[in-house]
């Protein structure tokens, strides 16, 4: 390739080399845990290499040195991660050869190609993380990054570094408008163009479909966000927010799993009863294949199918956080059940909890009623020294009966699987019901947050008079836990609770506060920014009157307005200074506005000393402070002195021509 | 690779702003200088702008794939910041003034100097520019000389820009570009411009023949001296063009300069240089003869005429008269106007 003669002169200075070594630095910290330790340490020394290089002037390592290493180095990505491509690998192997190319950069190409490594590693960050602070980190290296390119296109000493930093702000601010409507207006197409690697998506979070002791009580640890609901209406009471997921018909005595019931498509059935809901929830990736829904819900999201026993259902697992609208009837009754259903919520497993069956089947014999058989029940809870606790003592043997007669201190998933239990044995059909129950408002944002350790377990048990009915054992040991919440059962182990602090009083309020604020912040970025897809930009383009569908309008729509930014970008530039004004000929140029008043104008092509020669002429009373103004400003200015401006700036402002 | 001697001719002189006593002397009507507007600024971008494309390109189809938010965010930013910068580089050249100063006349096979004045007129900072000639139909030659500078606000810098001027004859290097990469160095805007620049160049000299015998000027107005005479009268220091023979070697050996010694003699006498006095050659030879002749003769303070076929310059003396020959000989016969 042949040189440019005009980027000949071209070097890899110190100052570029360290700006750039310090960026690709920034990018690599925060996939610090991510990558292998050896990755990490190589990075740090080749770079520290690079950095003594430019200081001290340690020579680089050879060419052929180079290439060894970097054939070694790629070889030990491949045998770490078995691939080069995919998210870690991805990862990895960008570190390396942002290590290599620092060893070898001397012209500008290398500069920029270094420069494009880093914005990549950038953008690897955010397939790990999306949060706020992400975000607003890898923002400031962005900065950064900017500021080092116009390092690379100005001459050494021409821009201080503080300088170089506030024009790449200003650059990126110019830059955000278009930014925003390429982001809004840019066509988003639904799932992924290709397939993604399987290490794309992060580890599957909340609930699953399958239910044994331990489970929900471990998600009980987490604050993340579930999902956020903003009600149209009023909340319901929290003791009606029951947020129903998996549905759970089949135990094999330890645990609880879908089963074929609740696979089933046919169709649903209830009767609407009371005031609907109606509500938007937005609901975080979770890699799993349904949604949650109030009970009991009647609307179908877009894409999702609801199953016979209520559960809203996905084609593909949640892996972008989702928002849909829903309207449910907490009133409602499921009041059919087919005999296949009926048998399937009465099946227990052979030869599994002796005394739990023996105890229902004493309850069966003194009542008739199935209602007075579960009051008896929930009564059994209510009176038993039962305990509500997130670390149960192990269960080794019969996980219902050593719980129900022994143990007796579990979590929500204890108390449903044998509610359950003793039902079925009893011969009232139950299941259990996955899902959260309650959630805090948040009065920033006005909305529901739901949390993990929210999720909760409880059972329906089929009444002929009533169809199924919801009942939460936990709430007959644990009130507390369904009137106020979470919170209020056992307290979150984060905030000042976590450090012993009790959780009341006015630094309990504060926390509290505080944590709201985030969340509301939160949830604006995950519905504005993270949460921007094809749906919403349906939904936003319908609202400008725009066919989303109608790609060929869209481009030349958002081509338009690009370009229509950027001319009044342009006209905005043309009327403004760029870059630091000069202080000295600020206060010059007050002092010729004032002349200019008095009725002596400067001439574009004259000069300060021909001006003055002129203003004297015209006005020879003035010529004591025409000149000594006009002394100073030649002395500031072009002689490089280094007299005080003050002298100046207070001569001009007590200069007063008539 | 990029062993380019830097020395060579890629220094912006004068560096210093412009003294606050308005246009310089002699620049006349090119005190205002031909004003860069934005219709006359061109910008492509540059290699590195073609490459840091493809690698947003990549990270967009990337941010696609993975549906992932802030990479949108982020490619979308670097798309609008690449855009915002071409503005800015255009913005960065644009109500600069460029004129050209006076230009002093050359030998053949000379470095001719050429002086563009940078005027840098308002309160904005101009950062990353270059100047060159524009040789050529493309981007320049390979050993194009470039120019990079910068120029404070409100200020005026004179560049130097340099080409070989290979033949005699009034020499026009073309026009002028004057680039920048600023702000990102992934777009260059750029202009060439024709700000007349021009410069004389007189005939390379050359030749060993020797000058002419002195003649008495005019029979009636014969000095009183002896002719042929030639008195050391003194010391100067070399100018181009001067005769080598005329070089005071010891005192070169002594590390004195280079000084160059003087001759007063003849002074009533006077050498005509002929034309036809050449022996051979073709015609540049001639005149190459004739203007070493020229030259060792202002050297020595000779008065000497010159004649050529359609010219005559009368006998005289002195700077001017050395230039008044040198002119005509750098243009004789329509010299080819470059």
């Amino acid at each position: 390739m042949r040189a440019d003669p005009e980027t000949r002169h071209w070097t890899m200075t110190p100052e570029r080399t360290l700006w750039i070594t310090g960026c690709l630095a920034l990018v690599v910290v925060p996939h610090g845990l991510r990558i292998p330790a050896w990755v990490l340490a190589s990075f740090a020394a080749l770079a520290g290499w690079r950095v003594a290089n430019a200081m001290r002037g340690v020579p680089l390592p050879s060419k052929w040195l180079v290439i060894v290493l970097s054939a070694t180095m790629l070889t030990a990505v491949y045998a770490a991660y078995g691939t080069l491509f995919g998210r870690d690998a991805g990862v990895a192997l960008l570190v390396v050869l942002a290590g290599m190319k620092l060893m070898e950069s001397r012209r500008l190409r290398d500069a920029y190609v270094l420069s494009a490594l880093g914005y990549f590693l950038v953008i690897t960050n955010f397939l790990y993380s999306q949060s706020i602070l992400t975000g607003v980190t890898m923002l400031a290296v962005v900065l950064i990054m900017t500021a080092t390119l116009i390092a690379f296109s100005t001459d050494s000493g021409e821009l201080a570094p503080r300088a170089r930093l506030r024009m790449a702000a200003g650059m990126l601010i110019q830059a955000a408008p278009i930014m925003l409507v390429l982001f809004f207006l840019f066509p988003r197409l639904p799932g992924p163009l290709w397939g993604l690697p399987r290490d794309a998506h992060g580890a599957v979070s909340g609930l699953s479909e399958s239910m044994s002791p331990g489970r929900i009580s471990r998600l009980s640890l987490s604050d993340a966000v579930a999902f956020r609901v903003t009600f149209q209406g009023k909340a319901p009471a929290p003791n009606q927010l029951y947020w129903r997921g998996p549905v759970l018909w089949h135990t094999d005595g330890w645990e609880w799993t879908s089963g074929q019931p609740a696979r089933s498509w046919r169709a649903q059935y209830a009767e609407l009863r009371g005031e609907p809901v109606d509500y938007t929830i937005t609901i975080e990736p979770h890699q799993q294949f349904w949604l949650f829904a109030l009970e009991v819900p009647t609307t179908i999201p877009l894409g999702a199918q609801m199953t016979q026993d209520f559960q809203l259902r996905t084609p593909k697992p949640v892996r972008t956080r989702r928002r849909y609208r829903m309207r449910s009837y907490p009133q409602a009754r499921l009041s059919r059940a087919s005999m296949e259903e009926q048998s399937a919520a009465l099946a227990l497993p052979p030869g599994m909890h002796p005394k739990a069956r023996a105890l229902a089947a004493r309850w069966r014999e003194q009542l008739q009623d199935d209602n007075a058989v579960v009051a008896r029940a929930l009564a059994y809870f209510g009176q038993q020294p039962f305990v509500y606790t997130l670390t149960p003592p192990l269960l080794k043997n019969d996980p219902v009966d050593e719980f129900l007669f022994d143990t007796r201190s579990g979590f929500c998933e204890s108390y449903a699987s044998s509610f359950a239990v003793l039902m079925r044995a009893a011969g009232i059909p139950a299941r259990i019901v996955t899902g959260y129950q309650g959630g805090e408002l948040n009065p920033l944002g006005d909305y529901l947050i739901v949390r993990q350790r929210d999720a909760h377990a409880w059972t329906e048990v089929w009444l002929d008079d009533r169809g199924w009915v919801r009942v939460d054992p936990t709430g007959a040991v644990a009130p507390n836990r369904i009137q106020l919440g979470m919170d209020a059962a056992i307290p979150p182990v984060m905030g000042p609770a976590g450090l012993g602090l009790p959780s009341t009083g006015p630094l309990w309020e504060t926390w509290r506060r505080w944590r709201h604020g985030i969340d509301a912040l939160k949830s604006g970025w995950n519905d504005w920014v993270l949460g921007y897809g094809p749906r919403r930009q349906h939904e936003l383009l319908a609202l400008l009157g725009v066919d989303a569908g109608d790609l060929r309008a869209l481009f030349l729509s958002m081509l338009a307005i690009v370009v229509g930014m950027l001319g009044l970008l342009a006209l905005w530039l043309a009327r403004r200074r760029l870059g630091p004004a000069d202080p000295i000929a600020r206060i010059y140029r007050r002092f010729c506005a004032k002349l200019a008043r008095a009725g002596v104008t400067r001439r574009a092509s004259e000069g300060p000393l021909d001006f003055a020669a002129r203003v004297v002429a015209a006005r020879p009373q003035l010529r004591e402070p025409v000149e000594s103004i006009t002394g100073m400003y030649v002395a500031l200015r072009y002689a490089g002195g280094d007299m005080p401006m003050g002298k100046l700036k207070r001569a001009v402002r007590a200069f007063r021509p008539r | 690779m990029d062993t380019w001697p830097s020395a060579l001719n890629c220094v912006a002189t004068v560096t210093r702003p412009e003294s606050p006593r308005a246009p310089p002397a002699g620049a006349e009507g090119a005190s205002a200088g031909f004003l860069l507007r934005f219709r006359r600024i061109y910008i492509l971008p540059t290699r590195q702008g073609m490459g840091f494309a493809g690698a947003v390109s990549v990270m967009l189809l990337g941010a696609i794939n993975y549906g992932n938010a802030l990479g949108y965010v982020l490619s979308f930013m670097l798309v609008g910041a690449s855009l915002v910068s071409m503005l800015h580089a255009v913005r960065n050249l644009a109500g600069l003034r460029l004129a050209n100063d006076d230009h002093a006349p050359v030998f053949a096979g000379d470095m001719a100097r050429f002086v563009l004045r940078v005027d840098n007129r308002g309160q904005r900072q101009r950062f990353g520019l270059l100047a060159r000639l524009a040789s050529g139909q493309g981007r320049g030659r390979e050993n194009d000389p470039v120019v990079h500078f910068g120029l404070a606000a409100d200020s005026v810098k004179r560049i130097e820009l340099q080409a070989i001027a290979s033949r005699r004859g009034w020499y026009s290097p073309g026009r002028v570009v004057i680039a920048t990469r600023f702000p990102f160095g992934l777009f260059r805007a750029w202009s060439r411009i024709e700000i007349g620049l021009r410069c004389l160049v007189y005939p390379q000299p050359a030749g060993e023949q020797a000058p002419p015998e002195y003649q008495p000027e005019d029979p009636g107005e014969q000095g009183t001296r002896g002719k042929g005479e030639d008195d050391f009268s003194g010391l100067r220091d070399y100018q181009q063009g001067d005769s080598a023979r005329r070089v005071h070697w010891k005192a070169v050996a002594r590390g004195q300069g280079v000084p160059v010694k003087i001759f007063s003699g003849g002074a009533a006498g006077v050498t005509v240089l002929r034309w036809q006095d050449v022996t051979g050659g073709d015609t540049e030879t001639r005149l190459s003869q004739l203007c070493r002749w020229i030259l060792d003769c202002h050297a020595q303070g000779l008065r000497f005429r010159l004649c050529l076929p359609g010219v005559d310059i009368p006998a005289d003396s002195g700077e001017m008269h050395r230039r008044r020959c040198l002119e005509a000989l750098a243009l004789y016969e329509n010299a080819p106007d470059r």
